[in-house]
């Protein structure tokens, strides 16, 4: 059931932003990915959810390779992303935008569902669920875009920066969310961040990510605790 | 008086066609320049299963709109979609419908031969008063239709799966496509759906002056000026533009000739742009950098 | 005090023959000397045939006749069409106004033949002023149906407008007693079309000459800083403007120049054929003239003449006709294409299988050979080894220590700084992107703006060069308050600029890339650029010179050849940076110049801002890349959240705790 990344090698044009990177993960487990901006995380994640084509390496789950298919396939196969910015529908509502998330799950549906124990436990998407996403704000939006990912009934959840643009509260609520859905949804977690620091407490294992490669990978509280982290974000200046 | 029932019928035949060009333009940013010869299609499948008797008329035109909606979709598939992965930038895809619509009449002309062939499918026959302007009752039908269609189109696609889809892939493509949805379908049935209007407006329209390649033509340019006038960022924008430009060019025409009555519209078109080139309805699109 | 002041090098280096090309080229003034005169030898050549006035040669007369109307309608299309993206379906339109303005201002005005050939190309410009004024916030795909529907309705007002004699052409028996218009007289000579056997056809020769002209004048457009602008708004608007180029201006600018061009095609076809009818002006002639584009190649200089020539060709042939007998009797009786259907087809694999048009497909095959070449001499230096480290080059004298360097980089007038920035803030609708923020800069001094994802900086970069406006605060540069100028205007005041992702024109080679950084791109006026006076070869060769010193600089002068799009990322920084050195600007803003860099090629960027510090340069640079900033900044500035979190050397800044937390997150100690 293992998602893996098999020395991947893309990027822009003529810009090769990923160097033979490999991970893994599997579902049930939170894993971070961190590094500083140019170091190649949202490549990454939007190579796995298929929006870049892969220029060499592989990708695949229970050891089938999916690095042809198209980003529609692969959320249709449980695949799904949290885009950087959240990118919700702008012009339609929180109710809209959760509904789209379900076509994805077409197919896949049976069982409880698990956007319910969400908006149980977070009642502010429910009491904005007619208003037009554009207007919230951007923890609200965020959690928004959380149930919608959720809605899709995914296996592997790639999250781009969940704490992007967020004060350091609304960082904490989001997070919270996320410990949820791990736990209701049995999904695996790829947490793609540069907010380090509550990222690695949340994960499992992690890997740090530097000029497109991986320059460390262990259990996530042993690569906090390391000076590796704080070197690959202000340099060894700080 | 009369120039206004004249000028809001007429418009309601540009906007009828206009709302080809809106649906397009909305969810898949691209435009078909060869939809005057779907109107010219649709009115010739028509014409062609005519004599299939144990067919009611609303089914021939169904035939004729389901016919254009399979090119259209074709069309888009082929046509467009692999002229369009250059960015914003490229706009092949716009040479490309164009050239498509060269082919087309000029196959339709070799087929049919270029003359007028009378369709009495779906014909209504005579004329109503309408406070007091004799208008024919095809041409009313069709201004009606136009009324119709422009709702069902905003109510689908207000409550309707398929309708959120197409507002989603309107939005963000991208997106779309990490929720499951293939945009590149949705255009497709965009496309079928748009041009299925285009077929159903020749086949109506075929009824009052007749099915000829040509007849697509002078609508052509009247239904992309109701489209702009309108937005076309906006399912309601044909309406309105439809009965802006049908009144204004109904009123010109009456006061100073023909010519006018198309200059006028012309005139109306760039004031429009100058002033709001959104559109009257459409929204202004963010520049993003 | 910049690097352009330096003494021009005497003694040429062993690099800079192969640099550029393998044979000693011909001087500028010869090659255009040459061109224009095989350009005026084939126009004549090509009229050679009817000096006689026999009857044989009239069908070629005319044939030539229509080919030098389409050549320069579709050279004047492929300036706006090809250069600029901006796809107008009207030149038809102009064609058609005209062919009848000046058929009527002769015949029914009763001009002087100039005036009314005049008034006609004015009558074109001012409604395509019209158009352009009404057109251009529009973008792409709106764009062009405008102008269609200008063109269709242009045909529609002819078809129908009884003083033009409807389809009974213009002249006619019923209105005029004749179908011909007389031959017109100038300057005592009688231009006689090519209509009647045993006369020879006098018009043929000022027509071809005109179009030879107009072809040499447009190749002399392309190749100057108007058509580099051209190109730059047609790569990318914003680009365009941050080369000091009015976007608007220019834009209406070449539509007008497009209308008066495709109006000259139709008075050609007045003086060739003396008669119009209204059905040949239809939506196929625009058509026509978009495919003459793209098949002979749009963009380049000879893809329109060779486009219009072939196209013309095609249609006045049996060739189409043949092959449309062909399916008759092979495929089917009615299920067949003819002409009209046959160039709709030909354009759509004109698009699939040769986008770039015959010219356009040809010379990228040249330029491919040409490229293998000089693929081997490529060492493989990136940055790192050639920029400012080039033990022979002295165009780069010593970087001065940097305590020095700083010292001299103080205000230069008491209390004054280069660029400062006070309260500056931007909202966008509800969110506040950046607000309240002071930033100063001088002469000789690196000040980097670091800060995490979503903190404000590129927003900052954006409000400085004038992309956006601020909502609040000021911009002061030099003295003068540049506040809410737009990005041309900040350019021209002394603003370089770099991107996020480098924006250069792929196609074009990197010394044509930094010349399009000189100020004269948005500078120079169109008539200097279409009849290249003296000074303009004068300036060309000082910008040339000037070029090359930059790309020794950056460690470009390998590759001035190369196609700019076949660099590698490294060199294509290099590029970037030698171009906006090239518009002497006083302060250059660079957005995340080591983004995609090799740990090499950003030691290498690090020297080369270093060296352009030590000429005196002041650089803002916004970077997530902290080595390079504790090496080369002098200041450094750390946002958050749109707001200043941070101030100070760059071993300050870095191991501020503030600053820690911003990047890593750590959460206040309140929230646990």
């Amino acid at each position: 059931m293992t998602l893996e990344v098999d020395n991947l090698e893309c990027g822009y044009d003529r810009a090769p932003i990923l160097h033979r990177v490999s991970l893994r993960f599997d579902p049930g487990e939170l894993v971070a990915v961190v590094g500083s901006n140019g170091a190649g995380k949202t490549t990454l994640v939007r190579t796995i959810a298929g929006l870049l084509t892969v220029r060499s390496g592989d990708l695949r789950v229970d050891g089938e390779s999916f690095a042809k298919t198209s980003p529609a396939k692969r959320a249709r196969q449980g695949i799904v992303m949290v885009p950087e910015g959240r990118k919700l529908f702008p012009q339609l509502s929180v109710g809209e935008n959760i509904e789209i998330g379900r076509r994805a799950a077409r197919g896949r549906t049976g069982g409880e569902d698990p956007v319910t124990a969400l908006l149980d436990a977070f009642p502010v998407v429910t009491d904005r669920w007619n208003q037009q996403a554009s207007l919230l704000s951007g923890g609200e939006q965020q959690m928004v875009a959380l149930t919608r990912a959720v809605a899709a009934r995914p296996r592997y959840l790639l999250l781009d920066e969940p704490s992007l643009g967020l004060s350091p509260l609304k960082t904490l609520e989001v997070f919270r969310l996320i410990e949820m859905i791990r736990e209701s949804t049995g999904a695996g977690i790829l947490l793609v961040e540069q907010m380090a620091d509550q990222a690695l407490k949340a994960a499992d294992r992690a890997y740090v990510l530097e000029h497109g490669r991986v320059s460390m990978e262990g259990p996530a509280a042993q690569v906090r605790a390391s000076d590796e982290v704080r070197r690959a974000y202000l340099g060894v200046a700080g | 008086m009369d120039a206004l029932v004249l000028g809001l019928v007429l418009g309601g035949l540009y906007a009828l066609l206009a709302q080809s060009f809106v649906l397009t333009f909305i969810t898949t940013k691209t435009l078909n320049f060869a939809v005057g010869e779907f109107v010219a299609l649709g009115a010739f499948v028509v014409l062609a299963v005519a004599s299939w008797s144990w067919l009611p008329d609303i089914g021939k035109v169904v035939v004729g709109l389901l016919v254009a909606g399979l090119i259209g979709a074709l069309a888009y598939r082929f046509l467009v979609l692999p002229f369009m992965t250059e960015g914003e930038h490229d706009v092949r895809w716009l040479l490309s419908t164009v050239a498509l619509s060269f082919v087309m009449l000029n196959l339709i002309t070799n087929v049919e031969g270029p003359s007028p062939q009378r369709s009495e499918t779906a014909r209504l026959g005579g004329s109503v008063d309408v406070l007091g302007a004799g208008v024919s009752k095809q041409q009313l039908l069709i201004a009606v239709l136009a009324v119709v269609v422009t709702v069902l189109l905003v109510v689908a696609s207000k409550k309707t799966p398929a309708g959120l889809v197409m507002r989603a892939v309107s939005q963000d493509p991208e997106t779309t496509s990490l929720m499951g949805v293939s945009p590149r379908l949705v255009g497709m049935v965009t496309y079928a759906v748009a041009m299925g209007i285009a077929g159903l407006t020749g086949t109506l329209y075929a009824a009052t002056v007749g099915a000829s390649p040509v007849m697509g033509a002078p609508l052509l340019v009247a239904s992309i000026a109701v489209a702009v006038v309108g937005g076309l960022s906006s399912l309601w924008g044909p309406l309105l533009g439809g009965a802006l430009y049908g009144v204004l060019s109904e009123f010109a025409s009456y006061e100073f000739g023909a010519i006018w009555g198309e200059t006028a519209g012309l005139l109306l078109v760039i004031a429009v742009l100058v002033w709001r080139p959104q559109g009257l309805l459409g929204r202004r699109t963010e520049v993003k950098l | 005090m910049s690097i352009l002041d330096q003494e021009p090098r005497t003694t040429p280096r062993n690099g800079d023959r192969t640099s550029l090309g393998s044979a000693r080229r011909l001087s500028p003034p010869l090659r255009d000397g040459l061109f224009a005169v095989a350009a005026l030898v084939i126009a004549l050549v090509a009229i050679l045939p009817g000096r006689d006035g026999a009857g044989t040669s009239i069908s070629l007369m005319q044939l030539v006749g229509s080919m030098a109307a389409m050549i320069v309608a579709a050279v004047g299309l492929n300036l706006l069409m090809g250069y600029a993206k901006l796809v107008s379906l009207g030149q038809g339109g102009f064609y058609a106004i005209g062919a009848y303005a000046s058929a009527w201002f002769i015949l029914d005005a009763g001009w002087h033949p100039l005036l009314a050939i005049a008034g006609a190309l004015a009558l074109c410009g001012a409604v395509g002023a019209v158009v352009a004024v009404a057109s251009m916030q529009l973008r792409g795909p709106q764009f062009s149906v405008i102008t269609l529907v200008l063109a269709i309705l242009v045909e529609r007002i002819l078809n129908e407008a009884a003083p033009f004699g409807r389809l009974a052409g213009y002249p006619n028996h019923a209105q005029h007693g004749t179908t011909g218009l007389p031959s017109i007289q100038i300057f005592g000579i009688t231009l006689e079309p090519p209509m009647i056997a045993n006369t020879v056809a006098t018009v043929m020769v000022p027509v071809v000459v005109l179009t030879a002209l107009v072809v040499i004048i447009s190749r002399n457009i392309a190749r100057s800083p108007w058509g580099s602008s051209l190109s730059a708004i047609g790569e990318s608007e914003m680009l365009a403007a941050h080369l000091g180029v009015h976007v608007f201006r220019r834009k209406v600018s070449v539509f007008v120049l497009a209308s008066v061009l495709g109006g000259l095609g139709g008075v050609f076809t007045t003086l060739t054929f003396a008669h119009l009818q209204p059905e040949t002006f239809d939506i196929f002639l625009t058509i026509t003239i978009v495919l003459a584009v793209v098949f002979g190649g749009s963009g380049t200089v000879l893809g329109p003449v060779v486009g219009a020539v072939g196209i013309v060709w095609l249609e006045q042939s049996d060739v189409l006709a043949e092959v449309s007998q062909l399916q008759q009797d092979h495929v089917s009786d009615s299920w067949y294409l003819s002409t009209p259907g046959l160039v709709g087809v030909l354009f759509i694999l004109t698009l699939f299988l040769m986008p770039k048009g015959i010219v356009g497909t040809l010379s990228a095959a040249v330029t491919g050979r040409r490229r293998h070449a000089q693929a081997g001499e490529d060492d493989g230096a990136g940055l790192g080894e050639t920029a400012g480290l080039d033990a022979d080059s002295d165009a780069v004298p010593d970087a001065e220590p940097h305590a020095e360097t700083v010292a001299a980089g103080q205000e230069d007038t008491v209390g004054k700084h280069l660029l400062e920035m006070t309260g500056l803030g931007k909202k966008f609708g509800g969110l506040q992107a950046v607000a309240d923020m002071d930033l100063s800069v001088d002469r000789g001094q690196i000040h980097a703006v670091i800060g995490p994802n979503g903190a404000g900086k590129s927003t900052l970069a954006n409000l400085l060069t004038g992309v956006y406006r601020p909502s609040a605060g000021t911009v002061v540069f030099e003295g003068r308050d540049i506040t809410g100028l737009a990005p041309h205007a900040v350019a021209r005041a002394g603003i370089g600029r770099t991107f996020q992702t480098p924006q250069l024109f792929g196609d074009a080679t990197v010394l044509e890339n930094v010349l399009a950084g000189f100020v004269d791109t948005g500078r120079t006026p169109l008539w200097a650029a279409a009849l290249k006076p003296p000074s303009r070869y004068r300036r060309d060769a000082e910008m040339r010179a000037e070029a090359e010193r930059l790309m020794r600089l950056v460690g470009l002068e390998q590759f001035a050849g190369l196609r700019a799009g076949e660099l590698p990322y490294g060199k294509q920084r290099a590029l970037e940076i030698a171009r906006a050195l090239a518009g002497e600007p006083e302060l250059i803003v660079l957005d995340e110049p080591a983004a995609g860099l090799l740990a090499t090629e950003t030691a290498g960027l690090g020297d080369l801002l270093i060296s352009l510090r030590a000429h005196g340069y002041a650089l803002i640079v916004v970077e997530h890349h902290m080595d390079l900033v504790a090496r080369i900044a002098d200041e450094v500035t750390c946002m958050d959240q749109g707001r200043l979190l941070s101030r100070g050397t760059p071993d300050q800044v870095l191991s501020d705790e503030a600053v820690v937390a911003a990047y890593l997150g750590k959460p206040m100690e309140e929230h646990r």
